[in-house]
């Protein structure tokens, strides 16, 4: 099963006919002077057959036809313009849609045409705006009313939405889905009292619903939702009362039941809710978050964030809050006898060691690991990483794992006390052990010891494929990508049917900067005779894209990384395209709470993690654009010399043409998606190296409408404002320098890059202000008095005296001081430089080390300090590539 | 820690992702969209301590048919994530919403013949029965097992059923 079901088909893609002919003749006859003809009248009947039939170039033909006798025919020129849309040819439909218009202005049929248009360029405005001009000159027209309600909803119109909902409804008050719309229309608006009243209403149109049924149900509880969210708790509990019986969805009742319950403080009820939904699926976290605070008796909301409905109701990543010791006690024994009624469950053995502390947690620590090793379960770490934040947990784990190695290895049995006597554990226990040992002190940075361990794993058994996994990963955590990507594929080598060691090669390959081998690795899944990126792309695969541009930043590859960027953004444009098909769809279907929690979704699409490092991508790749523009390619220049201008760009183009032939190797067959989806045939890329990308003649000013567009979505993100000061001072837009700066204030007690770019900015606007680069008086005034206000009085270099003396002294501050001082006093770069090589005995890891290499390498520039720290470094973390010295870096990175 | 509990909305781009790591046959957001704003029960997902979607069971009804039947799109876990049951315990909270929220008579599936592992936990630890063979039901030609695990066999019900068929 695959490509979205017929019945998904919410889309009103077809073309219904805009209206019975017959009206449209005694119209044209009426206010149209240009009547057709029989003959063509009946053409335009044929061609407007064609068009619903979507026969488009036979429906172009037809309208062609009429246009040669009557070329300013309106109503023709709009169909035409529709024909030519739905063939892709934009530029020719919006000349047949304007000489429309200027033939007939009050041609419904055109500005309908004109509206289409601009919708499929994601125009909504404009498209809007013409709809509504074409009801003024049709007013029920059904087509293009359905089109305006769509686009008011997509663009969150919410008034304009209400209003034509209204229309749906007064028109057809029998159909449920028009009473769904309306209600759903008040509800996105946030007017939740007329939103509820309207359900009311509409309960009441109704004959009274007696056995319980999905879509009611589903009412039922959005409806609930809305009372909720107008803030009267104990309205919502009685309202969850009145339509228990007629809700499907038990679980769903019970979860907002439970979640409501605790919020009034009912603890004992909550607590039975939160019991009662562990029997039914004990293997939920937050059901076990809930059991644990409603059974201490913590009131809802204490160190748990307030989640947007209807998501899960208690956060996944939240700690819980601090347990006293009686508390601690009462849970052990609710666990322990969970654990009884519930011997097949995971969590509830795992839950207690969140709460458990000292001998207790040590006690089930083992228990609970002892079988894992036993079955030769490899996520055992990966299940108690989430322990790791704990430090007084961390040394337990250890030496319990210790233990039980020591026990292995002198009697071959685990500590577990209940064991009988005497009784040998088989080898494979040993195995997980030792596995288990070196993910830990991989975890710790302690990477000699975790390849000790590994390398004895390996020795034991080494046909595991999950160690030679791992092998990769503590190369990873070394800093030797070329070698983690190596040991990744002897990994893969083990099991070629297996995806996931396909597509997890394909990413160790593009972080070692391997992109051509990466891509014929993930090719290896792909359909056969498919190019993989365009399958990939077709297919959404994000994570691929967005290493793939990453690579390409990196190795300064700027025109690819943008291409690979934009095929991201492609994807988001998309999924909030995507939004369409589902508007009408959902009304009719009924599942109300997940359709509101779609548009949310929708709204808040570009906070998604995805796209938020899809759009710092493109910042970041237009900066580095910036400092060094693209050059134009060198042979193109001197190939063309001598012709004229227009031979030029004809003969630029056409080898541009050639170019992508020659990049995308035609498909042999056509691609099949799932399901035997036909895929298009690739067109030939126009800008294969994404040169004309890397060219445009304004990056900084394409980088701010992603900043723009960051700052929106992600406004507690640091990295943003930190981007964002950077680019607005290159841009000299120093009144959002300091505007990015207001909201970097806050960060820059703990973080030293937050602290860095504060300084660099205000360095950078010191020397503006200076060199009297700010003429407007106002201007100038503001800003002077935002810098004292955030240097409260001091100096730069007194500011920064004070952020070094607060602490404390990571590697990372050392290395944003050593920079910020050398910024501010170029003559103590020697000093600062050797405090850098200093600084490695400090570092825990390689990659603590890497930006102050950069800067000793290229500001510092003092080759017999760069010489001692880049030592040190090799000294301190041998499998740093980016330290070996040049022989034998070339020697192991192949 | 595994946690394992019903999709979402904001699980679907996890979801996606997942499912790009582990296996052959993908699909665009819209799919995984339409399951969920149709069928916001029947999806499962597993999440680890960090939230990341190692896990999911994407699942939907067929509702035109005489007799009501859940189907299960595709399931996937990571493999680092394997030998802990999660796969089991995806399939079986969603069959459970097929039987309580939509009166599912069975729930049918596809695997590849080849697919021994996927194959096993279907037959031998969940019970699903071979239904009928497709041929090269995959992009790559290879056949698949068309499966079923039947929930209910009320005569009454498969008499009135059978009518309806006959009707049709």
């Amino acid at each position: 099963a695959s490509s979205l079901a017929a019945g998904c088909g919410a889309r009103v893609a077809a073309y219904v006919r805009l209206m019975p002919p017959k009206q449209l003749q005694v119209q044209q006859q009426q206010q149209n002077p240009q009547v057709l003809p029989a003959k063509e009248a009946n053409l335009f009947k044929t061609a407007l057959k064609f068009y619903n039939g979507k026969k488009y170039k036979k429906g172009l033909r037809s309208v062609d036809q009429i246009l040669v006798k009557f070329p300013k025919h309106a109503e023709t020129l709009g169909i035409k313009a529709l024909v030519l849309n739905s063939l892709d040819r934009m530029e020719e439909a919006h000349v047949a849609a304007r000489e429309g218009i200027k033939s007939d202005v009050r041609s419904f049929v055109c500005w309908h045409a004109l509206g289409v248009l601009h919708r499929t360029e994601h125009n909504y405005p404009e498209a809007s705006k013409c709809f509504r001009t074409a009801l003024r000159f049709d007013e029920r027209n059904d087509r293009i009313l359905r089109d305006l309600n769509l686009l008011q909803v997509m663009m969150r119109d919410y008034t304009g939405y209400i209003d034509t909902r209204r229309k749906f409804l007064e028109q057809r008050p029998s159909l449920r889905a028009n009473w769904i719309g309306l209600i759903t229309a008040y509800h996105l608006a946030g007017n939740n009292q007329v939103a509820l009243k309207t359900i009311l209403t509409y309960e009441d149109s109704i004959q009274p619903v007696a056995e319980p049924e999905f879509e009611h149900g589903e009412l039922l509880l959005y409806k609930n939702l809305i009372i909720e969210q107008m803030g009267d708790m104990s309205a919502a509990i009685e309202d969850l009362n009145k339509c228990e019986r007629l809700v499907i969805d038990k679980t769903q009742h019970q979860e907002i039941m439970g979640r409501l319950t605790h919020q009034a403080g009912r603890f004992e009820y909550a607590e039975k809710i939160w019991r009662d939904l562990i029997f039914k699926n004990s293997e939920h976290y937050a059901y076990h978050q809930a059991l644990i605070l409603t059974r201490s008796r913590i009131p809802y909301g204490q160190g748990l964030p307030d989640l947007k409905l209807p998501a899960t109701p208690y956060d996944r990543k939240a700690s819980l809050p601090h347990l006293n010791d009686d508390q601690v006690a009462t849970l052990e024994s609710v666990y322990d006898d969970l654990a009884g009624a519930y011997p097949r469950s995971n969590l509830v053995k795992r839950v207690p060691l969140t709460f458990t502390r000292g001998e207790s947690f040590k006690r089930r620590l083992l228990a609970y690991i002892v079988p894992y090793l036993r079955k030769g379960i490899p996520s055992l770490f990966g299940d108690l990483k989430a322990l790791y934040t704990d430090k007084d947990k961390v040394a337990a784990i250890e030496e319990v794992a210790l233990a039980c190695e020591t026990s292995l290895r002198t009697n071959r049995s685990l500590p577990l006390k209940q064991d009988k006597e005497g009784e040998q554990e088989s080898p494979s226990s040993m195995l997980w052990a030792l596995f288990f040992l070196a993910q830990h002190y991989d975890r710790l940075e302690q990477h000699d010891k975790a390849f000790k361990y590994l390398e004895e794993a390996l020795n034991h058994t080494p046909t595991v494929i999950e160690l030679h996994m791992f092998k990769a990963r503590i190369y990873k955590h070394a800093g030797n990508l070329a070698l983690a990507a190596e040991a990744f594929d002897s990994a893969r080598k083990m099991d070629f049917a297996d995806r996931y060691l396909n597509t997890k090669t394909t990413l160790y390959l593009l972080r070692a900067d391997k992109p051509t081998e990466a891509d014929r690795m993930i090719g290896l899944f792909t359909k056969e005779g498919e190019n993989p990126v365009i399958y990939l792309a077709e297919m959404q695969a994000c994570r691929y894209e967005l290493e793939k541009a990453e690579s390409f930043y990196r190795t300064g590859q700027y025109g690819l990384a943008l291409k690979m960027l934009k095929a991201i953004d492609k994807h988001f444009v998309d999924i909030r395209d995507d939004e369409t098909d589902f508007h009408g769809y959902c009304l009719r279907r009924g599942a109300l709470r997940a359709y509101y929690r779609m548009v949310e979704f929708e709204d808040d699409l570009f906070s998604q993690p995805y796209y938020v490092r899809m759009a710092k991508g493109f910042v970041r790749t237009y900066l580095a654009l910036h400092t060094k523009p693209a050059a134009p390619k060198a042979a193109e220049i001197d190939e063309y010399a001598g012709m004229s201008e227009i031979e030029r760009k004809k003969a630029i183009s056409k080898k541009k043409r050639e170019d992508a032939r020659k990049q995308v190797p035609e498909p042999k067959a056509k691609g099949k998606g799932p399901k035997g989806k036909q895929l298009p045939e690739a067109k030939p890329d126009p800008d294969p190296f994404g040169e004309a990308l890397a060219t445009i003649p304004d990056t900084l000013k394409e980088a701010s409408k992603y900043i723009t567009t960051l700052k929106l979505s992600v406004p507690k993100d640091v990295e943003v404002h930190i981007l964002a000061c950077d680019l607005y001072a290159r841009r000299q837009k120093y009144l959002l320098v300091l505007n990015s700066l207001r909201k970097l204030a806050k960060f820059v007690s703990s973080d030293p890059a937050a602290y860095r770019a504060q300084m660099f900015s205000l360095h950078t606007l010191h020397k503006v202000l200076e060199a009297g680069g700010v003429t407007h008086p106002e201007v100038r005034q503001v800003i002077e008095s935002e810098i004292r206000d955030i240097c409260g009085g001091k100096t730069l270099a007194q500011m920064h005296e004070a952020h070094m003396a607060q602490g404390p002294l990571t590697p990372h501050l050392r290395t944003v001081g050593a920079e910020v001082s050398v910024l501010l006093d170029p003559s103590c770069a020697p000093a600062q430089g050797a405090g850098l090589v200093d600084m490695v005995a400090t570092a825990n890891t390689y990659k603590d080390c890497v930006s102050a290499y950069g800067l000793l390498q290229h500001t510092i520039a003092n080759p017999a300090t760069t010489d001692a720290f880049q030592k040190a470094c090799h000294k301190k973390f041998p499998q740093a590539t980016l330290f070996a010295p040049p022989q034998a870096s070339s020697s192991e990175t192949r | 820690m595994v946690s394992i509990r019903r999709a979402t909305v904001d699980d679907l781009p996890g979801m996606q992702a997942c499912n790009l790591v582990c296996l052959p046959e993908n699909y665009q957001m819209k799919y995984y969209f339409y399951h969920t704003l149709s069928w916001p029960q029947l999806s499962f997902v597993a999440e680890d301590y960090k939230g990341r979607i190692i896990g999911y069971v994407l699942a939907k009804m067929e509702e035109d048919d005489p007799c009501p039947h859940g189907h299960i799109t595709s399931l996937a876990v990571l493999r680092t994530h394997r030998k802990l049951g999660i796969a089991t315990k995806l399939m079986k909270q969603a069959q459970e919403q097929m039987k309580d929220i939509h009166k599912a008579w069975y729930v049918s599936l596809h695997v590849r013949v080849g697919n021994k592992a996927a194959f096993s936990l279907y037959h031998s630890t969940l019970g699903y029965a071979i239904h009928d063979t497709e041929d090269q039901y995959y992009a790559d030609k290879e056949d698949a097992y068309s499966m079923r695990l039947t929930f209910r066999e009320d005569p009454k019900q498969a008499a009135k059923a059978l009518k309806k068929i006959a009707a049709h």
